[in-house]
């Protein structure tokens, strides 16, 4: 009779797990505290969340599985404190964790090595800052993916700016994407420079359809 | 009961396993695998498959197949990888494989084969990645290849050759493979309707269909993989000289720009590097979509007048825009516009067989070699450029503003591009040192006429000095201007607002749907870099549509400019971002003539004298528009930092609180402050020029084609702005050299100055 019920809940127990395993294929989605969405729900609310596996999917992001070498080398870092892999190319110069890029010349910025006064601070509320204002102005149900890479200190004028390297994707309703590679300041959310802008082999792409009006009523006077 | 007791047991164990087994995929089962074993793989051997080994147009020698036909009778086996995976297996700088290839955005891994074959019927996704991975495979292949060649052509162990870009880093050893930390993900078969991207911040390749035409696939061409694995390479070319880490140049701004324009053309040339063939998507952009793009003017396509006659190149300027599907109907678009110098890349290829005696390999390896190092000095961000330079500064002014000045201020055009083409043309086939052209050399002479037959011989040295404003340090080889017979090059003067009677010289649009698309466009495409003021509403409230520039609103700003010369501009940029045209306090320059054409203000009207142009602090910026304040005794112009503290609004309700006052009342919005046209004709104005022959309807503007300005809510109605506007050409004749310098290029400093512009001012005002 033991055996009978332990058959019986071993069997149900699958079935639940398989159920649940089925209803719900995301559930295990891609848990990283670098990726974050937020959605323009309504024309004065926006959203934030973990990013889902599905939302991943739909910008076309991929994640390669790592090599035994990579895996070893992320170890290593984990003292760095930086939140992705750095790569091995160039001798970077490393402060407070973060990458030292801008205007370094022979300098040594490194930690302990030099003063360096900052024109910002941080707030741990940037990427909350940045995926408002980069919905602003969007249509609702618009949503954006915040992947963080790279902290930064970027020298300027010899003083310092922190800074984090992102990947914004925006994910329109109709299905569409576009990404780019962003820096945006640590303090204000804001973007500051951006890179990486997606090509597109559209020939004979509509354009924006702005038609000049039949006359000038502006005032302006160019000469 | 023993044995009952065991099939319990065992049925447990046996059902829990099934149910949860079903969970996972299973490789033996699943239809990646499966197919593997299907029609195809019958044919082929270990570690091959089925592939297109071109296009169906090419192999059928067919024009004018239809989506109809059966495709699985043009296969060849091929030899495609021993991995499991469809994975590239180059060695990867830190990375177990380069490349991967998968079906789209749902499939979780790339392509796994269980038998080891990779034989598939076309109508299989399994089919589409496999012959992506064979083509990606092989332009993959024969570019690292020849990137460790380009290694030996520029060094002799560790010292450079020749004043080299290639950095010590791109040795063999390296094995640096990209300039990001992941491989490259090609999506063989996306669900992209009329189109293939490249997505350069994910680094994924993606291959779409023809709309209404399901079966018919952008990857079922291998010009087209090589193409988009183009664009890949040249983002590799471009920041060779970059940390993998922090800002990257990029080849154009999305919209029309001819950085762009030579993107495209550079990615059409990867074909042909690959296959030896001067034309580009016959398959499926060509056959159904008329977008296919000829390489050589021998090609029929092209349209009566063109041929491979010196005289009879497609030429720059006027090609620019040129459509040889729709020959007569100019069209706006970087693809059409970059087969200039596709096409001359083509004819150097040739050329350099017949001169060199070169195989036709080996001449498409050096021209690659070349583009290598002309985009890995034009792209570098710590402002270097070269080799064996220990002052920086050598190209985009400095590390701080490099990213602006080759994006914006000065960026890679038909004429930078070509200047810097010839100097690493010269020095690996001119000098006499190296013997690299059959034992002699390819002379300037040759260099110089054959770039003149694309009209595209725009500078007058070859600036070796490169930014370096003392001549003499370096000299500057001079171009001979006997061989500039096809180029032109025109005054800057001759740009001019249309004169034409009741001409318009500007229009404002403020419509607020138009403004919000255009808004949400630049955005979601990464080029607007300042957010909007928080003062400004997200439904743009304030646009009015009236055609005027009011308080609160966004407005985009055309200007009509006209081309007063006998002969075609091309490129024509037009700047509305901060220069230093203002003194440290702000106060608006009054340049002397020696500098600039403009003598805008008068000193009683608040100008102030200002000899020197400098750009390395933040006061070297000043914002390209200022105010107009009157009082009872005369009208100054002045900053808008001063109207700020004259109105006395308080520093927090400018458009930007946190900068002093420096735009507070209207700003040139960054990343669409820069404006575009592909090219003017003689006597005529871009809508005239772009106009349909057969209408005379002139196009719609794009956002490339417009400034966007934002105002603040907090002007007074009645206020004037002036905002001075610089603009050029690539075909100018006095915006890129000092002709009192032995026609030395300008530093990249002047460029933050009026001297390599015409200024242009727009008088603003506001009205509510």
């Amino acid at each position: 009779m033991k055996r009978t019920w332990l058959f019986i809940f071993s069997t149900m127990l699958a079935v639940v797990i398989a159920f649940y395993s089925k209803k719900n294929p995301h559930a295990y989605a891609y848990k990283t505290p670098t990726w974050k969405t937020f959605e323009k729900v309504s024309s004065k609310k926006i959203s934030g969340y973990q990013t889902t596996e599905k939302e991943l999917e739909e910008a076309r992001v991929s994640r390669p599985k790592r090599s035994i070498a990579q895996e070893k080398s992320k170890t290593e870092r984990v003292t760095l404190d930086l939140r992705s892999e750095l790569p091995k190319d160039r001798p970077y110069q490393l402060r407070e964790g973060r990458i030292v890029i801008g205007d370094i010349g022979s300098k040594d910025f490194q930690d302990g090595e030099a003063d360096l006064e900052m024109v910002n601070k941080i707030n741990p509320d940037w990427k909350e800052v940045l995926g408002n204002d980069l919905l602003r102005f969007q249509q609702e149900d618009t949503k954006v993916l915040i992947k963080e890479e790279f902290p930064m200190i970027k020298i300027q004028n010899g003083k310092g700016q922190y800074l984090e390297q992102v990947i914004v994707t925006y994910l329109f309703k109709n299905g569409n994407f576009s990404s780019y590679h962003a820096l945006v300041d640590s303090e204000t959310g804001f973007v500051t420079e951006t890179w990486d802008k997606t090509v597109h082999e559209k020939v004979r792409a509509a354009g924006a359809g702005l038609t000049l009006p039949d006359y000038n009523n502006s005032g302006i006077i160019a000469r | 009961m023993k044995s009952v007791t065991s099939i319990f047991n065992l049925s447990a164990i046996a059902l829990v396993t099934l149910v949860l087994s079903s969970c996972v995929p299973n490789v033996a089962t699943s239809p990646r695998s499966r197919a593997s074993s299907g029609l195809g793989s019958a044919n082929v051997g270990l570690y091959q498959g089925a592939i297109l080994a071109d296009n169906p147009i090419l192999l059928t020698h067919n024009a004018n197949i239809d989506d109809t036909y059966d495709l699985n009778r043009l296969l060849t086996v091929a030899s495609i990888t021993n991995d499991s995976f469809l994975r590239g297996n180059t060695s990867c700088f830190g990375l177990q494989y380069c490349f991967e290839v998968r079906a789209n955005k749902d499939s979780p891994s790339a392509l796994q084969t269980a038998d080891g074959k990779w034989g598939y019927r076309v109508a299989t996704p399994e089919f589409l990645q496999t012959n992506t991975f064979y083509h990606l495979n092989r332009v993959t292949s024969m570019f690292y290849t020849n990137l460790s060649k380009s290694f030996t052509r520029a060094y002799s162990g560790n010292f450079p050759i020749y004043k080299t870009s290639l950095p010590l880093t791109l040795s063999p050893f390296a094995n640096m493979f990209n300039v990001s930390n992941n491989p490259l993900i090609a999506y063989a078969d996306c669900d992209a309707p009329n189109n293939s991207f490249f997505d350069r911040a994910n680094q994924t390749l993606c291959f779409g269909y023809i709309a209404g035409k399901k079966t018919v696939k952008w990857a079922q061409d291998s010009t087209v993989v090589y193409h988009e694995a183009g664009h890949f390479f040249q983002k590799f070319q471009l920041n060779i000289r970059n940390p993998l880490v922090g800002p990257h140049a990029d080849m154009g701004n999305i919209f029309y720009d001819e950085a762009g324009s030579l993107g495209e053309g550079l990615s059409d040339y990867y074909s042909y590097y690959v296959n030896g063939r001067s034309h580009f998507a016959e398959w499926a952009a060509g056959r159904f979509l008329q977008a296919s793009r000829p390489m050589s003017e021998s090609d029929p396509i092209h349209t009566a007048g063109l041929s491979t006659d010196p005289d009879q190149r497609l030429s720059y300027p006027q090609y620019v825009g040129y459509d040889p599907n729709f020959p007569t109907l100019p069209t706006e678009d970087i693809h059409l516009s970059g087969m200039v110098v596709s096409h001359y890349l083509v004819a150097l290829t040739v050329d350099l067989q017949t001169k060199c005696a070169m195989t036709q390999r080996d001449a498409s390896d050096l021209v690659m070699h070349l583009i290598t190092e002309t985009l890995a000095e034009h792209g570098d961000l710590s402002s270097n450029g070269v080799q064996s330079v220990t002052t920086q500064n050598r190209i985009n002014l400095s590390p701080t503003y490099a990213r602006d000045w080759v994006q914006k201020v000065n960026p890679v055009t038909y004429r930078s591009f070509m200047q810097t083409f010839a100097k690493n043309l010269m020095n690996n086939l001119g000098s006499p040192l190296l013997n690299r052209c059959n034992g002699g050399v390819y002379s300037n002479d040759q260099i110089e006429a054959l770039m003149d037959q694309y009209g595209l011989l725009l500078f007058r040295t070859y600036n070796e000095n490169r930014n370096l404003s003392t001549p003499g340090i370096v000299s500057n080889t001079p171009v001979n201007s006997i061989n500039r017979k096809k180029s032109v090059l025109i005054t800057k003067n001759l740009l001019i607002l249309d004169p034409t009677t009741n001409a318009s010289s500007a229009f404002v649009i403020d419509n607020q749907a138009q403004i919000q698309a255009g808004i949400t466009a630049l955005q979601s495409a990464g080029l607007m870099t300042t957010p909007l003021s928080s003062q400004t509403p997200s439904d743009l409230g304030f646009n009015n549509n009236n055609g005027k520039v009011s308080p609160g609103e966004v407005v985009a700003i055309a200007l009509n400019l006209y081309n007063n010369s006998n002969s075609t501009m091309g490129g024509v940029q037009i700047l509305a971002s901060d220069w230093n045209h203002a003194d440290v306090t702000g106060k608006p320059c009054q340049f002397p003539t020696t500098i600039s054409n403009d003598q805008w203000p008068l000193l009683t009207e608040g100008g102030v004298p200002c000899n020197t142009v400098s750009a390395a602090l933040p006061t070297d910026f000043a914002p390209v528009c200022f105010v107009q304040s009157t009082n009872a005794t005369s009208t100054q112009w002045i900053s808008q930092k001063d109207f700020m503290t004259k109105m006395a609004l308080d520093p927090s309700l400018c458009l930007d609180p946190t900068n002093g006052g420096k735009d507070c009342f209207m700003r040139a919005v960054k990343g669409a402050d820069q404006a575009h046209y592909s090219k003017l004709n003689s006597k005529s104005t871009w809508a005239k020029t772009m106009a349909d022959p057969t209408t005379g309807k002139a196009p719609s503007l794009n956002w490339g084609n417009v400034l966007l300005f934002e105002v603040s809510k907090h002007i007074p109605p009645g206020t004037v702005v002036d905002c001075r506007l610089r603009v050029r050409f690539t075909n100018c004749d006095d915006c890129y050299h000092d002709a009192n310098k032995s026609n030395y290029d300008f530093t990249d400093t002047d460029y933050n100055g009026p001297r390599p512009y015409k200024i242009i001012h727009l008088q603003i005002p506001i009205i509510d």
